[in-house]
């Protein structure tokens, strides 16, 4: 497991807790950055507004993402993302409650990497996580970025 | 008009030289042949006298030969008996001679042609010679007799019987071992005497044949061309028609051209076997040849001939071929130029014959074209064409005029045109014919009266009737050109009947139609032309008068609506649907709706024809049903609104009411396993529920969002392998609770048409269904399978759970119905409403047959789909 950070884009304070939790129980140990919605997500990417001081050389292992946020949702990111050509290969995990076929379809037509239901139940979120971080941080080694 | 057509026609000249060429030429082949004919008899006939004259030769020659050599044959004989000459063999005394001598001269006296006559003893010794010459006879002294043994005609003439007398060959005396000359022709005949004591002679006689040969030679004197010739048994020529060819077995006996044969091959081998006696003729190679063997004596001689002069020679005469034709040639012109002359004459007659044959035949083809022109028109012309002669018999027709009255032509040529008027007007077309044949002129009847015809077979149709007169050779004639108007009359009745039902169809329709005149200026009032009944009830009127007499302006309730009106006409020329208000008579105003159409008249008028509809009605049901259709398009709108808020809703619930069950769910999690050892186990119990409750809230969140989704989704139907779906199905089951054996019988090879995804949430929760309430059984069984009722194939779930009392049946597909405590057998009581609108979408049906404690079966069927 390399160091590289974890950009987790969500606006629940309960779910961030949980999901650090779960990051915890499965021992994930990389730092996890969190943002509150849409717009300090791709700020953060691109170190403009209030990241405007970060090495924007330097990208997150994988962005954890959910769908509805407040300003710029989740899907409009994910388009800004993959339209950006420093970004465009940047794995992106949709994580969200929605389990709307709408909403999943979307986010493949945009280029998710992967989609992840919140699962209510505690211990199976767990689970997933674990499965998150064994794929996108330790098997799936992030591309050069150009 | 005459000089025109010849000199249209050009003469046909190559015909013409082709054809006088043709005759001339049979005809020179014809004179060739007969002149030929005439040729050959000519000189046939040539040849007869020819030969006539050839065989008159030689029967002179042969004549003089025969009796020329039988006085040698016969005066052997007489010496031979002499008494002289037998005393002298009897007693052979030599003074016996004398008198044999005696005897020899005084013959030779006589015989000036006899050279030599002798007596010869046994051994070949002269015993008695005569010598005979110009100067006469003269005996021969015995000093000078000589020994002749070794001449071939002694040895010969005294070796043979004494009743044969040896003939030698015809050739020239040998003096000294030469040929004498002047040449001596000798012939030598012998003829030996016997005495009965057994002494032996030999008389002989020497024949000179100058005198023989001149004689013969002599007879063949004109033509020079025709002589005779005396030709010997090898075929040396002893005469011939040049002297020097004679002889020449003498001097040159295998020389070119020495024998007859040499030069006549052909002729030779034919006359060289000649019997004697008959005279023989012939055409050989070209030439005329004519022959005759001549023997020295004639063949009942009592005498036997030998010696080589016994077979005797040949007389022959030949006419070469020249002498032939050189006769014939006068002849032969005369023909010749006979035929030039006839041939010549016949160049003209050719002419002649052929320039008439030529014309005969070019004007035979006119006439015929002519004819079949004049024949093709009459059968182009569309009417019948009946031609009648001065007397009103029917003279020619044509074929239009066959098929317009049924009969054939030759049925109706010679008969009386009333033939073609039916019986109860013959009368009445006698007037008529009568009046025509009195003044005849180009007159048309029937177009006006009716005129009838007759067919053949009875029928009678309606005639037009042309008839123009023509002077022929043959006296005038009338050209009747008849045409049948029945179909024109059909026409004309059917227009009318059409014009009678637009008529009709202008009266009876419920619709106003008008025509009113359009004057050039705008402004001008129009007045009606035509109204309908319709139009006169529409506007109120007591009569279509009054509504004429009106001005239609001031049918309008409105003069701006007229004038728009008016201006729109008159720039685009119609106006259609126009609605405006109008006034009737009666001042009542309606709602109207016209369409017009401005027209111009022939003269260039303008008038507009118009229809005009009283709409009040119309326009009141539309009225009502516009506001339906707002009303509709209100709901419509409402409804859809109502959707989105639901899908809104929907995704709500979906995505923030989970949220907070996570955060319960998840952080009662955390403080069980972070905090547990400070909580009693009342505590961990109350955790617990907490966590169940917030896991229970999701499951019926989540199968709530699925029944909503069920309903919002529309049908994507294709064919479904629901053997497969089923398998995958039971197994995930077996995946979640590995510890639990439940038998699945899944039926192999269920297909069914309709929608994957949502026959898998159905079966999903059948399963389900079938899975929990049979949790207590062991073995567990689930059966799924299908059976055919009729057309429809109904599937089914089957269990061995523990059932239910039907008679609670008819709640189970409500939402939110449980049968069974929820703490024994959890659930949210949303699975089987969801599979309910999953087989109602596919217009299917659902039911279920269970008992209690004894395990329950879903049924349902997809429509009326086949199980494949």
């Amino acid at each position: 497991m390399n160091g590289k950070s974890i950009l987790l884009v969500e606006d629940n304070p309960d779910d961030v807790t949980l999901t650090l939790h779960a990051f915890a129980a499965n021992r994930i140990a990389n730092p996890v950055v969190r943002v509150r919605d849409g717009v300090e997500a791709l700020d953060y990417l691109y170190a403009t507004g209030a990241f405007a001081d970060r090495d924007a050389e330097s990208l997150p292992a994988v962005v954890l993402l959910d769908l509805k946020l407040p300003r710029i949702d989740g899907l409009e990111v994910l388009r800004r993302i993959r339209a950006h050509p420093r970004t465009r290969l940047l794995p992106v995990v949709i994580l969200t409650s929605s389990n709307e076929d709408q909403d999943r379809l979307e986010g493949y037509a945009l280029g998710a990497n992967s989609y992840v239901r919140k699962p209510v139940d505690f211990d199976e979120f767990v689970r997933a996580a674990g499965q998150l971080g064994l794929y996108w941080l330790v098997l799936n080694a992030p591309p050069e970025s150009d | 008009m005459a000089k025109a057509e010849v000199a249209r026609r050009s003469y046909p000249l190559r015909a013409v030289v082709m054809r006088t060429a043709a005759w001339w030429l049979m005809a020179l082949v014809v004179l060739g042949v007969a002149f030929w004919m005439l040729d050959r008899g000519q000189h046939a006939s040539t040849q007869r006298a020819i030969g006539a004259q050839q065989r008159t030769l030689i029967d002179q020659a042969s004549s003089v030969l025969a009796a020329t050599l039988q006085i040698p044959i016969a005066d052997l004989p007489y010496l031979a008996d002499r008494p002289a000459v037998r005393h002298w063999l009897r007693i052979g005394k030599p003074e016996l001679l004398e008198q044999v001598a005696v005897d020899l001269l005084t013959l030779a006296r006589h015989r000036p042609n006899y050279a030599k006559l002798r007596l010869f003893g046994a051994d070949g010794q002269e015993m008695v010679r005569v010598n005979q010459d110009e100067a006469g006879p003269r005996l021969v002294s015995e000093r000078q007799l000589q020994d002749k043994s070794d001449r071939y005609f002694v040895r010969d003439g005294l070796a043979q019987p004494s009743s044969s007398i040896h003939v030698s060959r015809f050739d020239l005396n040998v003096d000294g071992g030469r040929v004498e000359q002047p040449y001596r022709p000798m012939l030598r005949f012998g003829l030996p005497v016997i005495d009965v004591g057994g002494a032996r002679g030999l008389i002989t006689v020497n024949y000179s044949g100058r005198a023989l040969l001149e004689q013969l030679s002599a007879l063949s004197t004109e033509p020079a061309e025709i002589g005779v010739w005396l030709v010997d048994p090898e075929g040396y020529w002893l005469l011939a028609q040049r002297p020097e060819e004679a002889w020449a077995f003498e001097f040159a006996p295998s020389g070119k051209g020495a024998r007859f044969g040499d030069r006549y091959g052909a002729a030779w081998s034919q006359l060289r076997n000649a019997a004697p006696g008959s005279t023989g003729q012939a055409e050989i190679d070209g030439d005329l040849f004519t022959w005759r063997r001549v023997l020295p004596a004639p063949a009942d001689n009592h005498w036997q001939l030998t010696g080589p002069g016994a077979d005797g020679w040949l007389l022959v005469t030949r006419s070469p071929r020249r002498v032939v034709a050189a006769a014939a040639a006068g002849q032969h012109r005369l023909l010749l130029s006979s035929f030039g002359a006839l041939a010549f004459a016949m160049l003209p007659a050719a002419f002649v014959l052929a320039h008439y044959q030529i014309g005969r035949r070019q004007h035979w083809n006119r006439l015929q074209a002519s004819e079949t022109r004049f024949r093709e028109m009459l059968g182009a012309v569309p009417d019948a064409v009946v031609i009648l002669d001065g007397e009103g018999r029917i003279n020619l027709v044509n074929a239009q005029a066959e098929r317009q009255f049924g009969y054939r032509s030759d049925e109706l040529v010679g008969q009386p045109a009333e033939i073609l008027v039916p019986e109860r007007l013959r009368a009445q077309f006698a007037v008529l014919s009568d009046t025509y044949l009195a003044a005849p002129r180009v007159q048309s009847l029937g177009a006006n009266s009716q005129l009838t015809a007759r067919r053949k077979d009875g029928s009678e149709f309606e005639v037009e009737l042309a008839l123009s007169p023509v002077a022929t050779d043959e006296g005038g004639m009338a050209i009747a050109v008849v045409r049948d108007v029945t179909e024109r009359r059909q026409l004309e009745q059917a227009r009318e009947d059409a014009r009678f039902r637009h008529q009709q169809l202008f009266d009876n329709l419920p619709l106003g139609i008008f025509r009113s005149s359009l004057t050039e200026r705008m402004h001008d009032e129009r007045h009606f032309l035509e109204v309908n009944p319709a139009l006169v009830t529409m506007f109120e009127a007591a009569s279509a008068a009054r509504l004429l007499a009106c001005c239609p302006a001031d049918l309008y309730h409105d003069e701006r609506q007229r004038a728009a009106l008016v201006a729109e006409l008159y720039a685009l020329g119609a106006v259609t649907g126009r609605e405006l208000q109008m006034v009737t008579l009666q001042g009542r105003v309606f709602d109207a709706r016209m369409s017009v159409v401005m027209r111009r008249d022939g003269d260039g008028s303008r008038f507009v024809d118009g229809v005009i509809e009283d709409v009040s009605m119309r326009c009141a049901a539309e009225r009502d049903r516009d506001r339906a259709a707002e009303e509709a398009r209100r709901k419509a709108a409402a409804l859809e609104s109502a959707n989105r808020e639901l899908e809104a809703f929907s995704y709500t619930v979906s995505h923030d009411l989970r949220a907070p069950l996570r955060a319960m769910d998840g952080f009662s999690r955390i403080l069980e396993q972070e905090y547990g050892d400070r909580l009693d186990a009342e505590g961990k119990s109350h955790l617990a529920r907490v966590r169940r409750g917030a896991q229970h809230m999701a499951a019926l969140i989540d199968d709530l969002l699925k029944l909503s989704q069920v309903t919002r989704r529309p049908l994507h139907p294709s064919t479904v392998d629901l053997t497969s779906m089923a398998l995958e199905l039971t197994a995930s089951f077996d995946e979640r609770e590995p510890k639990r054996s439940v038998e699945w019988h899944i039926a192999p090879g269920l297909m069914a048409r309709g929608d994957a995804r949502l026959l898998r949430v159905a079966l999903d929760n059948l399963f389900d269904n079938a899975w929990k309430f049979s949790r207590k059984r062991d073995p567990a069984m689930v059966e799924f399978g299908s059976r055919r009722e009729e057309q429809t194939v109904v599937y089914y779930v089957r269990d061995n759970g523990v059932g239910f009392d039907m008679a609670y049946a008819d709640n189970l597909f409500g939402p939110f119905q449980r049968l069974h405590d929820a703490c024994e057998f959890p659930g949210t009581g949303i699975g089987l409403a969801t599979v309910q609108r999953v087989i109602a979408k596919h217009h299917g049906r659902i039911w279920v047959e269970a008992a209690e404690d004894n395990g329950a079966t879903f049924y349902f069927t997809l429509g009326t789909q086949e199980a494949t």
